[in-house]
C-alpha cells in the first residue's frame, strides 16, 4: 500500500473508531445518568425525611421552648445566692444567740450571788433581833422574808441557769450541725446548679440549632438542587461532544477522499492541499475540544455526584436524638436538685426543735423576769421598812441600819440583774424570730425556684419528647438511606470510569489526524499553508449542528484558545 | 398533571429533560426523533412539547410544522431545545410555530420556570 493509501486508510479507520466511540459514550452516558437519577431519587427521599423533622419541630413550636429554658440558669443562680445569704444569716444569728445565752448565764450568776447575800442578811437580821431583845421584834418579819426570798430566788435562778445552759448547748449543737451540713448541701446544690446550667446551655444550643434547622435544611436542599443542575448540564454536554465527534468522523472520511483525489491528479487541484491542511487542523482542534470538554464534564459529573452523596439531611436527623439526650439530662438534673432539696428539708426538724426550744426558754425567762421584778420590789420595800424601823430605835439599832443599807445594795444588784434579764429576753425573742425567718427564706427559696423549674421543664419536656421521638424514628430511616447512598458511591464511580473508558479512542484518532498534518507539508506546493477561513467553513462546517463546533473552527483557523462549553446563564432561553 | 413530550435523538438529553420535569411533578413521554414524536402527538394530547432541532428522519422544524397542522395543537406550547443558537435557525423555528428556544445545555431551574410559565 502506498503512503497516500495508508493515510487514507488510517483516516477512515479513525472515522470508524470515532463512530464506535459515539455509540459507546451515548450508552455509557445513559448508564451514568440512570445512576445519577437513582442517587437523586434517594436524596429526595432523605430530604423528605428531613423535611418531616423540620416540619414537626415547627409544628410543635420548638422555638417557643427557648425563652422558657433560657431563664432557668438565672433561677438556679438566684436560688444559690438566696440560700447562701440565708445560711450566712442563720449561722450568724445562732452564734449571736449562743453569745446572748452566755451573757444570760452571767446574769443568773449575779442573781445567785445576790440571793446568797440576801440569805446572809436574813441570818444577820436574826442575830441582831436576838441582841435587840423585845425591841427587835419589828425585824422578825424582815428576817423571814429575806430567807424566804433567798431560797425562792436561788431555786428559780438555778432552774433558769440550767435551762439556759441546756438551750445554749442545743443551739451550739444545731449551729455546728448546720455549719457543717448546710454549706455542704449548698455546695452540692451549686454543683448541681452548675451541671444544670451546662445542661441548659447545651439544651439551648441544641434548641437553637433545631430552631435554625429549617434555614440550614433549606440551604442543603439548595445545595443539592445546584449539584443536580450541574449533573443535568454535564450530561447534556455529552450530546454536544457526540455531535462534534460525529462531524469529525464525517470530515475524516471527507479528507481521506480529498487526499486520495489530490494524490491521483498530476499537480493536484489548485489549493487542494491547503484545504486538506485546513480540514486536518480543524478536525484536530475539534477532537482536542472534545477531549477538553469531556474531561470537564466527567470531572463535573463526578464532583456533583460526590457532592450529592456528601450533602444529606443527616444533621437535621442528628438533632432529635441530641435533644432527647439533653431532655433526659435535664430531667436528671432536676431530680438531683430535688434530692438535695429533700436533704435541706430534713434539716427543718432540727431547726424547728431549736426554734421551739428558744420559745420555751423565752417563756421561762419571762416567768423568771416577773419573779425577779417582784423580788426587787419586795426587797426595796423591806429595805425602806428596815431603815424606818432602825431609825425609830435610834443608836441601839445601828447594826440593823447597816443591814438595811446592805439590803439597799442587794436591791440595786437585783435591779441590775432584772434589767439584764429583761434586755436578754427581748434579744432572745428577736434572734429566735430571725432564725425562724432565715430558715423560712432558706427553705422558701428552694420551693419557689423548684416550682418554677418544674413548671418550665414540664412544659418543655413534652414538646421535646414529641420532636425527639419523631426525629429519632426518622433518623433511623435517614441513616439507612445514607448507608444506601454510600453503597451507591462505588457504582457511581464505576459508571463514570466506564464513561471515561468509552472516550479512550479519542487519543488514537487525534494522533492519526496529527500524523497526517505532519506528513502533509511534504506534498503541498507551499508547506503549512491553509486555505481561507471562509473556504474552510464552507467545506467543513456545513453539517455543523452546534455553536461549539463553529467556535472551535474559528479558533483553529485563527490560532485562538479553544472555547469551553458553558451553560448559557439566563440568555439561553428565548420565548417568541 | 401537565403532560409533556420530549423529543430528542440523544437518549441522555431525553433522560435529563424527563428527570427535570418529572421531579417537578409533570408527566413526561419521550420520542427519539421527529417522526416518532409526530406519531406520539397524533396518538394523544400533550400540554407542552420540548423538541431538539437536529434529528434523524424528521427534524425539529419539520415536526413542529406538522404538529401545528394537527387539530388541537395550534396553541400548544412547543419549545426547541437545541445546541444551535444561530439567528436564522431561530427564525426558522419561530416561523414553523415554535413558542420558544432553549440552547443546550439547559439549566434545570430555567427550564422549569419556562415550562411553568407556559402551562399555567
Amino acid at each position: 500500500m502506498t503512503v497516500v493509501g495508508e493515510a487514507v486508510e488510517s483516516l477512515r479507520r479513525a472515522a470508524a473508531e470515532l463512530d464506535a466511540l459515539t455509540q459507546a459514550s451515548e450508552s455509557a452516558t445513559g448508564a451514568a445518568a440512570a445512576c445519577f437519577e437513582e442517587l437523586a431519587a434517594q436524596t429526595d427521599g432523605m430530604l423528605r425525611l428531613g423535611a418531616a423533622i423540620v416540619g414537626c419541630a415547627q409544628q410543635e413550636k420548638v422555638q417557643a421552648i427557648l425563652p422558657r429554658i433560657q431563664p432557668m440558669g438565672v433561677i438556679l443562680q438566684q436560688l444559690i445566692e438566696r440560700r447562701q445569704q440565708a445560711v450566712g444569716e442563720i449561722l450568724d444569728t445562732l452564734k449571736s444567740e449562743a453569745g446572748l445565752l452566755g451573757r444570760l448565764i452571767a446574769v443568773t450568776r449575779q442573781q445567785r450571788s445576790a440571793a446568797r447575800q440576801t440569805g446572809t442578811l436574813g441570818m444577820l437580821t436574826d442575830i441582831e433581833i436576838a441582841h435587840l431583845g423585845d425591841a427587835g421584834t419589828g425585824f422578825v418579819y424582815l428576817a423571814r422574808e429575806l430567807e424566804s426570798f433567798a431560797q425562792a430566788v436561788t431555786a428559780s435562778t438555778a432552774e433558769l441557769a440550767d435551762r439556759v445552759l441546756e438551750r445554749r448547748a442545743a443551739i451550739e449543737s444545731a449551729r455546728r450541725d448546720f455549719a457543717r451540713e448546710i454549706p455542704h448541701i449548698c455546695l452540692e446544690l451549686a454543683r448541681a446548679a452548675e451541671n444544670a446550667r451546662t445542661v441548659f446551655s447545651e439544651l439551648e444550643q441544641g434548641l437553637t440549632s433545631l430552631a435554625a434547622a429549617p434555614q440550614r435544611f433549606e440551604a442543603a436542599v439548595q445545595e443539592i438542587s445546584g449539584r443536580i443542575n450541574g449533573v443535568v448540564a454535564a450530561v447534556q454536554t455529552q450530546d454536544i461532544t457526540r455531535q462534534q465527534v460525529a462531524h469529525v468522523s464525517a470530515a475524516a472520511r471527507q479528507i481521506a477522499g480529498m487526499i486520495g483525489a489530490a494524490e491521483g491528479s498530476a499537480a493536484g487541484r489548485e489549493g487542494e492541499w491547503e484545504r486538506i491542511q485546513s480540514g486536518l487542523t480543524i478536525q484536530a482542534a475539534q477532537l482536542r475540544s472534545v477531549r477538553q470538554t469531556a474531561e470537564s464534564w466527567l470531572a463535573q459529573m463526578g464532583s456533583c455526584i460526590e457532592g450529592i452523596l456528601e450533602v444529606s439531611a443527616g444533621e437535621v436527623a442528628g438533632i432529635g436524638p441530641a435533644v432527647l439526650a439533653q431532655e433526659r439530662r435535664l430531667a436528671g438534673q432536676l431530680a438531683a436538685i430535688e434530692a438535695l432539696e429533700a436533704r435541706c428539708r430534713s434539716g427543718s426538724a432540727q431547726m424547728e426543735a431549736t426554734c421551739a426550744g428558744l420559745t420555751r426558754l423565752t417563756d421561762l425567762i419571762d416567768e423568771h423576769l416577773r419573779e425577779s421584778l417582784a423580788v426587787r420590789e419586795r426587797v426595796r420595800l423591806l429595805m425602806f421598812n428596815s431603815i424606818v424601823e432602825a431609825g425609830r430605835l435610834g443608836t441601839q439599832a445601828d447594826a440593823m441600819m447597816e443591814i438595811a443599807r446592805s439590803i439597799q445594795l442587794v436591791a440595786g444588784a437585783w435591779n441590775d440583774a432584772a434589767e439584764g434579764i429583761r434586755a436578754a429576753r427581748d434579744e432572745v425573742g428577736r434572734l429566735g424570730e430571725a432564725v425562724e425567718t432565715g430558715w423560712g427564706a432558706f427553705v422558701g427559696a428552694g420551693e419557689d425556684a423548684l416550682d418554677r423549674l418544674r413548671e418550665e421543664t414540664t412544659a418543655s419536656q413534652e414538646t421535646l419528647r414529641v420532636v425527639a421521638a419523631l426525629a429519632t424514628e426518622k433518623a433511623a430511616d435517614i441513616e439507612a438511606a445514607v448507608r444506601e447512598l454510600q453503597l451507591r458511591r462505588k457504582s457511581a464511580g464505576d459508571t463514570i470510569a466506564a464513561l471515561r473508558a468509552t472516550l479512550a479512542p479519542l487519543e488514537p484518532a487525534l494522533e492519526v489526524i496529527e500524523e497526517q498534518q505532519r506528513q502533509l507539508p511534504g506534498r503541498a506546493a507551499e508547506p503549512g499553508r491553509t486555505c481561507s477561513p471562509g473556504e474552510a467553513e464552507a467545506l467543513f462546517a456545513a453539517a455543523y449542528t452546534t455553536e461549539q463546533e463553529r467556535a472551535v473552527l474559528r479558533a483553529a483557523l485563527t490560532g485562538a484558545t479553544l472555547p469551553a462549553i458553558e451553560a448559557p446563564a439566563g440568555n439561553g432561553i428565548e420565548l417568541f | 398533571m401537565t403532560r409533556i413530550l420530549t423529543v430528542d435523538d440523544s437518549a441522555s438529553v431525553r433522560q435529563m429533560v424527563s428527570f427535570t420535569l418529572r421531579k417537578a411533578g409533570h408527566a413526561v413521554d419521550e420520542a427519539a426523533d421527529g417522526r416518532e414524536g409526530l406519531e406520539r402527538v397524533k396518538q394523544e394530547k400533550f400540554d407542552l412539547i420540548v423538541t431538539d432541532l437536529n434529528m434523524p428522519n424528521v427534524d425539529g422544524i419539520a415536526m413542529i410544522t406538522a404538529v401545528r397542522r394537527l387539530p388541537g395543537y395550534s396553541f400548544t406550547p412547543i419549545l426547541m431545545l437545541t445546541t444551535e443558537s444561530q439567528a436564522e435557525k431561530k427564525d426558522a423555528g419561530r416561523k414553523a410555530g415554535a413558542t420558544g428556544w432553549i440552547v443546550k445545555p439547559f439549566q434545570a431551574d430555567q427550564l422549569l420556570a419556562v415550562v411553568q410559565r407556559l402551562v399555567r
